[in-house]
């Protein structure tokens, strides 16, 4: 995309306007960089800084006058970057009891994290016991008794499952189970 | 109008960077679009940003991404209607498409391609689509050279216009897309099944057995 992009430089004065049609490139290689946070919020601040700065340049075309702080504008850019790094740490917080979870599911261990999230938590009780139901199934060595509980003692992801979450449903308890696609 | 556009474009790059990446790559880009230059631009002038033109880019960039060429072909033919900047769009989405299917040629190319060139034929050959056509030809170099000064004049030299240029559309972006660039993943490469996105929301798909 580059070439094209440079020989716009020859056909618009707009520069920047050029540059930004590559955003879904561009934007899309750019999130592949994993920046842990001390390196993201220093990052989101610099970028803010620098689009402020751009933006007061644009504005000096306006006013005709390149030297103004343009403080307020540049404020406003620390808020947006301040709400995103936010936002971003929220994301890695449910991220962080998802994997915490998914620990505890593979290796039985359950003092290694707290379950506090309650979306995450339901999310990650429907993951696993679909897992131990399709691990389970795709053994096909244990018949599941019928009356005790938890009901898969066989089965250790069974019952870590059972002791975190409570009995499973009852069409997935003992007998036969469904059949898959 | 512009900012719906650019409201609908960080909507549409979540989608389509959600069918490369987990979640909070997707939030990432969409971060990184939100802090653009270009896009902030908002605040102070709408008419700095071109809304529809990110709008229908992104679009058929995720179009092309999930195989489907026809819609593509659709929005490029209103993308080469409302911004020139969209034949970049297309000659860069032909490119990517045919190199990451190992240069194999569609038909379905032919549409593809041809139909937003004639829109853009049209517009500038013909009053057809706006009832009038272009007054200015910027292939001659008298245009070339207007601009080469424009950008002299309002940014001093042209390294500094360049630099700026590159600081006020995505600034330190541009460094982390140069980072990320080695082992990038391909493009149409999965492309039908990526699009349907888990319900478990992240890059790893649940493993179980549907019951």
């Amino acid at each position: 995309m580059l070439p094209a992009l440079a020989v716009g430089f020859l056909t618009a004065s707009d520069w920047d306007r050029i540059l930004t049609v590559a955003f879904p490139i561009v934007i899309v290689l750019a999130c592949r960089v994993r920046l842990y946070w001390p390196f993201l919020v220093a990052f989101l601040v610099v970028q803010a800084v620098l689009s402020g700065l751009a933006i007061d340049r644009l504005t000096g075309y306006y006013r005709e006058d390149l030297s103004h702080p343009n403080t307020s504008l540049t404020l406003a850019l620390l808020v947006v970057a301040l709400i995103l790094v936010l936002l971003g740490a929220l994301t890695a917080y449910v991220r962080a009891e998802t994997d915490c979870l998914l620990d505890i599911e593979r290796t039985g261990v359950t003092t290694t994290g707290r379950v506090s999230h309650r979306r995450v938590a339901a999310k990650t009780r429907r993951s696993l016991t679909n897992r131990a139901v399709g691990r389970f199934r795709c053994g096909q060595r244990h018949t599941p008794p019928a009356d005790s509980a938890p009901r898969w003692t066989g089965n250790r992801r069974g019952v870590v499952v059972a002791v975190l979450y409570g009995p499973l449903p009852q069409h997935r308890q003992g007998g036969e189970l469904p059949r898959s696609r | 109008m512009n900012v719906a556009g650019v409201a609908g474009s960080a909507g549409v790059l979540y989608l389509y960077a959600r069918t490369f990446f987990d979640r909070a790559a997707a939030l990432r880009a969409v971060a990184y679009f939100v802090l653009a230059g270009n896009v902030l631009g908002l605040l102070m002038d709408p008419w700095l940003v071109d809304g529809p033109a990110y709008f229908i880019s992104i679009l058929s960039f995720y179009l092309v991404r999930c195989d489907r060429l026809g819609w593509a072909t659709v929005t490029l033919c209103f993308g080469a209607a409302t911004h020139e900047s969209l034949l970049i769009v297309l000659a860069t989405l032909l490119f990517v498409h045919l190199a990451t299917s190992s240069w194999r040629f569609e038909p379905r190319l032919i549409p593809f391609v041809g139909l937003p060139l004639l829109v853009y034929a049209l517009i500038h050959n013909t009053s057809l689509v706006y009832g009038s056509t272009l007054t200015y030809e910027f292939w001659k170099s008298e245009y070339r050279d207007a601009i080469l000064e424009a950008r002299r004049h309002l940014d001093g030299d042209l390294v500094k216009a360049t630099f700026l240029a590159f600081a006020t559309s995505f600034g330190g972006v541009w460094i982390l897309a140069a980072l990320a660039i080695r082992g990038a993943p391909r493009f149409v490469a999965q492309a039908r099944s990526c699009c349907r996105l888990s319900p478990w929301g992240s890059s790893r798909p649940p493993t179980g057995t549907a019951y």
